[in-house]
């Protein structure tokens, strides 16, 4: 998935969010020059009518009041003023008084050119008419205003376009930036497609930001998936390397069976023959069960369960079995251990640890369950007087489809506390082993359900 | 019992023909979902034995349209599903048992045997075999007018037996019924159960009631 920096660039959605933020950018700071621009010059302008007429009028109840040579001689001295307006006062005959404005004839507002020192001006003019034949004129330079409108404009385009221009930047940036994320992730997901499932996004656990939120869902999607496959693979491999065993002795069974002497000798090698049928079955349907365990389906079907009741009915099952073999079963469940559950699956994994503890216990050897409520917990204590199990052998067996060796050798049913591991996880309690002196001492805990 | 077996397979509806056949029962075999239907829907079955897998309607949604239509005739899912959700969909679907392949030819027939019994027959407030009596309301048993003090799963053990008589109850059926026990344990539970139920109902002298058949299960029954 090669293509060119500025496809790529183009594509991604950042930067188009980053030109289009520059677009309306764009448009803000041109509408707001505009305005300004011609707001300035507006006021400006206004505020030169202002001075024209208040000067106009000073002139003008000079003239009224103190004849037409006193008001020459204050338009005069005005002009010499710093700052002063541009003046015209002519008689009755039209004769210039006082000012250097040039002639006009017009009367109220109106604009002119003047040349100022070898430059073209345009003057904003006002001509008044006093009583006797009087023209006064009053003007002043429009370049001033101009100039402050101008020059607004001027930096507010300034400033908006390297606006503009930073913003752009910025969103390059931003995206090269997460473009470059973007791809670790997508290189990731191709690696996982190419049949590398260990391969995962890596992520800040400080300072994370959205990126890493989807890198670490990425991973947690990974792991599962990565777990998945790893126990679809460990059945298959299990199921081939397993079912050799009872498939070998099936064959010996129905070879014993063929050659029998007599009519006893064939009936005891067939019924031997079924038993391993059975066996290799069962084995089958443990590693089935395991994986439909592991893939956590069951949770939709939870209904709330009486831990106690159901522990009980197990070891009652078990209980004549335990006792005629030797052992003795101590048993204590206390009532309201209300957990959400899976009847069959919990029953399944009482029964995997009774087995367990049956098969790896010398004969006389005591076995205890017990149920008990701890306030928002239910725990499941379950203890053997066997040879017990060091902590790493424990760990071992907790890992999904993982198997003791010793146990391997015992037929199949080793996956026992692995399925009682998987049951465990499944409900979200712990499967945990306590440290014991004699023998081995299981704690389960579950969630206590809510409801009364 | 007039059995109609819907299974596509060949192989498999030959062997269950033949095994209900030699225990008496009349099998008539039909091979797709949609005939399956058409034939189920008449009233003189007394059980339907139905593959989850089928051509055009499957076995799943068969019995989930002939209870909605009405019909009520026992059915039991034959199935190489033998996961636990598969199971419970089974029995929401409105099937009455569930049966995983590969089986035990006497697990079928002990099953089909059980279901035809269930629709005609109501278990009765008290049974009595031989010298041997049960009342299901008082929940007590006596033999031979002596009472006889069961423990709660004992005693549901033995009315379980005798709710088949003289049928033979498989072992897994058993725990099922008792125990509520949905998986295969590794070991045979039963038979000690057995024993000690042997042992507090059979008096000296008198014939036993519980038989264990080989290979089979138990059944309730005098000689």
């Amino acid at each position: 998935m090669q293509r060119g920096w500025a496809e790529t660039l183009w594509r991604s959605t950042s930067f188009r969010l980053a030109v289009v933020q520059a677009g309306f950018l764009l448009l803000a700071v041109a509408g707001a020059s505009i305005a300004m621009f011609v707001i300035t010059r507006g006021v400006a302008e206004r505020e030169l009518r202002t001075r024209i007429t208040l000067e106009c009028n000073a002139v003008a109840s000079e003239l009224t009041g103190e004849g037409i040579d006193e008001a020459a001689a204050a338009v005069r001295s005005r002009a010499m003023r710093p700052g002063a307006l541009e003046y015209l006062l002519t008689d009755s005959a039209g004769r210039r008084l006082a000012g250097d404005l040039p002639d006009t004839s017009d009367i109220g507002w109106h604009r002119m050119s003047i040349r100022n020192h070898g430059e073209n001006s345009e003057l904003l003019a006002y001509s008044v008419l006093a009583p006797g034949g009087a023209r006064l004129t009053v003007g002043d330079d429009l370049a001033p205003a101009r100039d402050l409108a101008d020059a607004l404009l001027r930096s507010l385009l300034f400033w908006g376009v390297l606006a503009l221009l930073l913003g752009l930047g910025l969103g390059i940036w931003a995206t090269r930036h997460s473009l470059a994320r973007m791809d670790v992730l997508g290189r990731t997901l191709e690696n996982v497609s190419a049949g590398d499932l260990s391969a995962r996004v890596p992520t800040r656990a400080r300072h994370g930001d959205d990126l890493d939120d989807v890198g670490l869902r990425v991973n947690a999607m990974l792991d599962r998936i990565a777990l998945l496959v790893q126990a679809q693979r460990r059945v298959s491999a299990d199921v081939a390397h397993e079912l050799r065993g009872p498939l070998t002795l099936l064959r010996q069974r129905i070879a014993q069976a063929a050659s029998a002497g007599n009519a006893d000798d064939r009936t005891n090698a067939l019924a031997a023959a079924d038993a391993a049928i059975d066996d290799a079955l069962r084995l089958f349907d443990a590693m089935l069960r395991l994986s439909e365990i592991e893939a956590g389906s069951a949770r939709q079907r939870f209904a709330e369960i009486d831990l106690g009741e159901r522990v009980e009915l197990i070891t009652d099952a078990y209980r004549a079995d335990i006792e005629a073999a030797g052992r003795t079963l101590e048993t204590s469940f206390q009532s309201g251990a209300m957990v959400l559950g899976d009847a069959d699956l919990l029953g399944l994994a009482v029964a995997n640890l009774l087995e367990n503890a049956m098969k790896h216990t010398p004969s006389g050897a005591k076995i205890v369950v017990r149920v008990n409520v701890d306030d928002g917990w239910c725990n499941l204590a379950f203890e053997d007087r066997g040879p017990g199990m060091s902590a790493d052998e424990f760990a071992r067996v907790v890992e999904p489809f993982a198997r003791l060796d010793i146990a391997r050798s015992t037929s199949g049913a080793g996956l026992g506390l692995a399925i009682v591991a998987a049951v465990m996880r499944l409900h979200d309690a712990t499967f945990e082993r306590a440290e014991s002196a004699r023998g081995l001492t299981l704690n389960c805990r579950f969630h206590r359900s809510n409801t009364p | 019992m007039r059995i109609l077996l819907i299974e596509d397979s060949e192989t498999v509806a030959n062997q269950i023909s033949e095994g209900l056949g030699l225990r008496g029962h009349g099998v008539v075999v039909v091979g797709d979902g949609a005939t399956g239907v058409e034939r189920a829907r008449e009233p003189d079955w007394d059980a339907l034995i139905v593959d989850r897998m089928l051509p055009t309607i499957d076995g799943l949604r068969l019995v989930k349209m002939l209870r909605a239509e009405g019909v009520r005739t026992p059915a039991l899912f034959l199935t190489a599903l033998g996961l636990v959700e598969n199971r419970v969909e089974g029995f929401e679907a409105g099937g009455d048992d569930y049966l995983v392949k590969p089986f035990a030819m006497a697990e079928l027939v002990a099953r089909v045997e059980a279901l035809g019994r269930r629709k005609t027959l109501l278990p009765r407030s008290t049974q009595t075999l031989s010298d041997l009596t049960i009342d299901r309301l008082a929940r007590t048993v006596a033999r031979g007018g002596r009472t006889i003090s069961l423990q709660a799963r004992e005693y549901e053990l033995l009315d379980a037996l005798l709710t088949e008589t003289p049928n033979v109850v498989t072992r897994t059926m058993l725990l099922e019924r008792v125990w509520k026990i949905r998986f295969d344990p590794g070991t045979n539970l039963i038979e000690s159960h057995i024993s000690r139920l042997r042992s507090k109902i059979d008096t000296e002298g008198a014939p036993p009631i519980i038989h264990t058949i080989r290979g089979e299960g138990y059944a309730a029954r005098l000689g």
